[in-house]
């Protein structure tokens, strides 16, 4: 098997099956979200969409979410009339059936059944309010940030990462992120892979083509930029390429390359044949074993 | 306050040391002067090649570390954040009952011991209740004090709480007498019968922990049975 053949296997091992459980289960939880918010605000000029890597189409099953953008007309003011009044309309809507975890500028959804309380739905709402009646650039609201406003196009964001010609090497920069724990930011991850792929210089082959994004990770990882294409000059996304960040990405990026210098692309992402669900079942029994474990709660 | 992480460089250093060469993939960073080790834990088995399972987890560095643990949570919401699970509600887990931490790592574990140890053991035991849909045979303790009940009821092989109440006078005493009568009714002196299992617990148990049981015991046990005669109990 070529490097390259091996990475589509990788590639066809992450992605959802279409008629799977998985993307069930998400899809029922997004009607179950669009028929609550349509329930808490009724008549309003809300328009309710699928963004994220699911219009992306950049989804990997190891680290995957639905988002939905909730965004209200100019001039509509059912869920408040401040980007930060509908940022909490929505939440306090949202927490009719949901426990919900505030993030920048969306709203994640958990579980809040006693059964499987703080559950990850994999679902992000993000409120919004259009700037225009031409309805497509949006003001989203930035919680716990200096600038409390963010002025974006999901459209334009959603064509830029759809239409890049990367998608392949995305999924695989994503799995990389989420396996090694590296937990970049996947927008600023996915804009960054774009970026490096489209530079002059950069090969064919998706085995060759990220090899170069990694390396390139590695020889720039001080000095990387991205800019969000709905809005380079205002969106600034270098507060989530801090120092930290960037050493971080650093030492992976190196560390990686070691890994498939010496055991090629199977050192990072495994073997492609998937253990079953008995054959892990039957492991965790030997290792709960050898090293078990009794815990407790404090009342 | 310094942070711990700027008073203790040496530690710090040697910690961010052991992360880079032994968890590729969790991640030290620092954050209004707090320290995380964030990323993915994994669990893995003898002859399997993939992790058998893996979790996004936060290590939170307190101000008082190493002489407190740090705190531990799953930031991935796999697993439900309740007492069933034994999280807490600000998402910390509860890793083990502290009276018998000692079975899991030492005080003031290296970051090495405190994640092989209690740290993949709990992550494991969590694994193996969502793989194969049951708690693993080590089970796990009832919540709140009664869970130390039993802790020392299986350490002392007893069922009786009126020798654990003797056990913990002794486990609490600032030195252990010879002339003591066998905390396990055997009327033999304490060096002729359980001295060893006394001294292996103090060794073990902060005296702070014990006292603090004792006293929730010695006041149970008062209020069931009533004052004794002469105020003693």
């Amino acid at each position: 098997m070529t490097p390259s053949e091996y990475l589509q296997n990788i590639l066809s091992k992450q992605t959802l099956d279409p008629q799977g459980d998985e993307l069930a289960d998400l899809k029922n939880r997004q009607q179950e979200v669009i028929a609550l918010l349509n329930r808490e605000f009724p008549g309003a000029d809300m328009t309710i969409s699928v963004a994220g890597s699911f219009a992306k189409e950049t989804m990997i099953r190891e680290s995957y979410d639905l988002d939905l953008t909730c965004y209200f007309g100019n001039d509509d003011s059912s869920a408040g009339d401040t980007l930060e009044d509908i940022y909490n309309g929505v939440r306090k809507a949202l927490e009719k059936d949901f426990r919900v975890g505030p993030k920048t500028s969306a709203l994640r959804l958990r579980s809040c059944q006693k059964d499987s309380l703080d559950k990850d739905f994999h679902i992000d709402v993000v409120p919004g309010r259009y700037s225009g009646t031409e309805r497509a650039d949006v003001f989203l609201f930035l919680k716990s940030r200096d600038k409390c406003r963010l002025k974006t196009n999901l459209g334009v964001q959603i064509q830029h990462i759809r239409f890049s010609g990367c998608r392949d090497e995305i999924r695989l920069m994503k799995l990389w992120n989420a396996t090694t724990g590296l937990a970049l930011k996947t927008f600023v991850l996915e804009l960054a892979v774009i970026k490096i792929l489209k530079l002059p210089e950069a090969p064919w082959g998706v085995a060759e083509r990220l090899r170069f994004a990694l390396e390139y990770l590695r020889d720039n990882a001080d000095s990387f930029t991205v800019e969000d294409p709905a809005n380079p000059t205002g969106n600034d996304l270098s507060e989530y390429l801090d120092s930290q960040v960037r050493a971080r990405v650093k030492r992976v990026a190196t560390r990686t390359l070691n890994d498939v210098d010496r055991d090629g692309w199977e050192g990072v992402f495994g073997p492609v044949e998937e253990v079953s669900r008995t054959r892990r079942a039957a492991a965790i029994v030997s290792v709960v074993r050898e090293n078990p474990s009794r815990p407790w709660l404090a009342e | 306050m310094t942070p711990w992480f700027e008073r203790d460089r040496h530690l710090y250093s040697k910690i961010v040391q052991v992360v880079e060469s032994q968890y590729p993939t969790l991640h030290l960073s620092q954050e209004g002067g707090t320290a995380y080790l964030r990323g993915r834990l994994n669990i893995t088995a003898p002859l399997l090649a993939s992790p058998v399972a893996s979790y996004d987890i936060e290590l939170e560095f307190p101000s008082d570390y190493p002489d407190a643990d740090p705190l531990v949570r799953e930031t991935a919401g796999i697993i439900p954040k309740d007492a069933d699970h034994h999280f807490y509600n600000d998402g910390s887990a509860c890793l083990f009952l502290p009276e018998a931490r000692w079975r899991q790592c030492p005080a003031r574990p290296a970051i090495a011991e405190f994640i092989e140890g209690p740290v993949k053991a709990f992550f494991a035991w969590h694994a193996h209740l969502a793989l194969t849909g049951h708690k693993p045979p080590s089970g796990d303790w009832r919540h709140g004090i009664d869970a130390i009940l039993l802790f020392y009821f299986e350490e002392l092989q007893t069922r009786d709480v009126r020798v654990v109440r003797t056990f913990l006078g002794y486990m609490t005493a600032k030195k252990v007498r010879n002339h003591w009568r066998c905390y396990c009714g055997s009327g033999r002196p304490l060096p002729q019968c359980h001295m060893a299992q006394v001294q292996f617990l103090r060794a073990r148990i902060p005296r702070a922990r014990a006292l603090s049981f004792f006293q929730a015991l010695q006041n149970a046990f008062s209020c069931r049975n009533g004052p004794r005669p002469g105020g003693q109990n």
